[in-house]
């Protein structure tokens, strides 16, 4: 998204970075509901001002 | 009642509250088509995030184009499933019909999800037109949205606005205070440099609801004073562990800390 926030496209290098850093983290617990593992997602926000990432959240 | 209890009951009330308000009395709609698609956005507010529910709302909005809560109940999936694009085509619908309900709630979220600081500001500041004495409550419940004003102004940089903010609340009869106002008043106060006034706000804070973060800043407030801080820092990292942190479901709070933040102190 853009800072007024429409539909925008992202910097390829930058999206890149991103994906490469998000595929090395390594700190994702299992789920567990009655002692089953499951299936769940989490995403994660990135805000980027002026080429850099102000600010993350989960 | 301890004070932690009695904080949780009014926050199960407010859920319960917040739930009922999301039905429409549809006997007070005009037009049979619009009340139709006034039942729909009934039943299909309580599917959320289904796709039968999606459709009823298309349904509703078909029926009936200009009702207003359609188009901000289809856009909420949207939202958590992290489709910010969507769920501002559809929220900005709703806003355009009926901005004096709709602000408050894209104001938060631009706020809670996007950290869009000016966004938020223009909303709540529009709100402000229709609401100047009380602008509510954020979705959660846990702020005034005039407290979330000030953070978004704290966030922007305008820091001793933000204090000035919070400060006229807190000082306004009737008030009712948010469970995070003390603890993000002494943050603002802390980054101005400010530490006699942001220890008052982190003590007041932890009289009422004592939580890892306001610890860790207590801490970090008697490093700067070249004061013994080790205890207060151990403290904040047991509360940490006892899972006495800020929480938010879908998103971190403003000025959230995490465990390793206080473990490097």
């Amino acid at each position: 998204m853009s800072p007024d926030l429409k539909d925008t496209v992202l910097d390829e290098e930058l999206e890149n970075k991103l994906l490469q850093f998000i595929k090395s983290l390594d700190g994702w617990m299992p789920k567990e509901i009655k002692g089953l593992k499951v299936d769940y997602y989490q995403y994660l926000t990135y805000k980027i001002e002026n080429g850099k990432v102000s600010e993350v959240l989960p | 009642m301890e004070k932690f209890q009695r904080y949780y009951l009014s926050f199960l009330l407010l859920i319960v509250y917040t739930n009922t308000i999301a039905q429409v009395n549809c006997n007070a709609v005009e037009g049979e088509n619009c009340k139709k698609a006034c039942e729909l956005y009934n039943w299909a507010s309580n599917l959320q995030g289904f796709a039968e529910s999606q459709e009823g709302f298309d349904k509703a909005i078909e029926l009936c184009p200009d009702f207003s809560r359609a188009y901000m109940e289809k856009a909420v999936p949207y939202l958590k499933n992290g489709d910010f694009v969507t769920w501002k085509i559809l929220i900005d619908k709703a806003v355009a019909l009926d901005p004096q309900m709709h602000l408050g709630y894209r104001g938060w979220t631009k706020f809670q999800f996007l950290r869009d600081y000016k966004g938020a500001i223009q909303d709540l500041e529009g709100l402000k037109k229709y609401y100047p004495e009380d602008l509510g409550r954020s979705q959660n419940g846990d702020y005034n949205l005039d407290v979330v004003r000030a953070m978004s102004y704290s966030a922007l940089g305008q820091k001793g606005k933000a204090a000035g903010i919070i400060e006229r609340l807190l000082a306004t009869r009737g008030y009712v205070k948010g469970i995070f106002d003390h603890y993000q008043l002494g943050v603002t106060y802390f980054e101005l440099g400010r530490y006699d006034k942001a220890l008052e706000n982190f003590e007041k804070q932890s009289k009422e609801y004592n939580f890892a973060e306001n610890i860790y800043f207590k801490s970090k407030v008697s490093k700067i004073r070249n004061k013994d801080y080790l205890d207060l820092k151990m403290l904040a990292l047991q509360t940490y562990d006892e899972g006495k942190t800020m929480k938010d479901v879908y998103t971190h709070h403003f000025n959230k800390v995490y465990r390793k933040e206080i473990e490097e102190l």
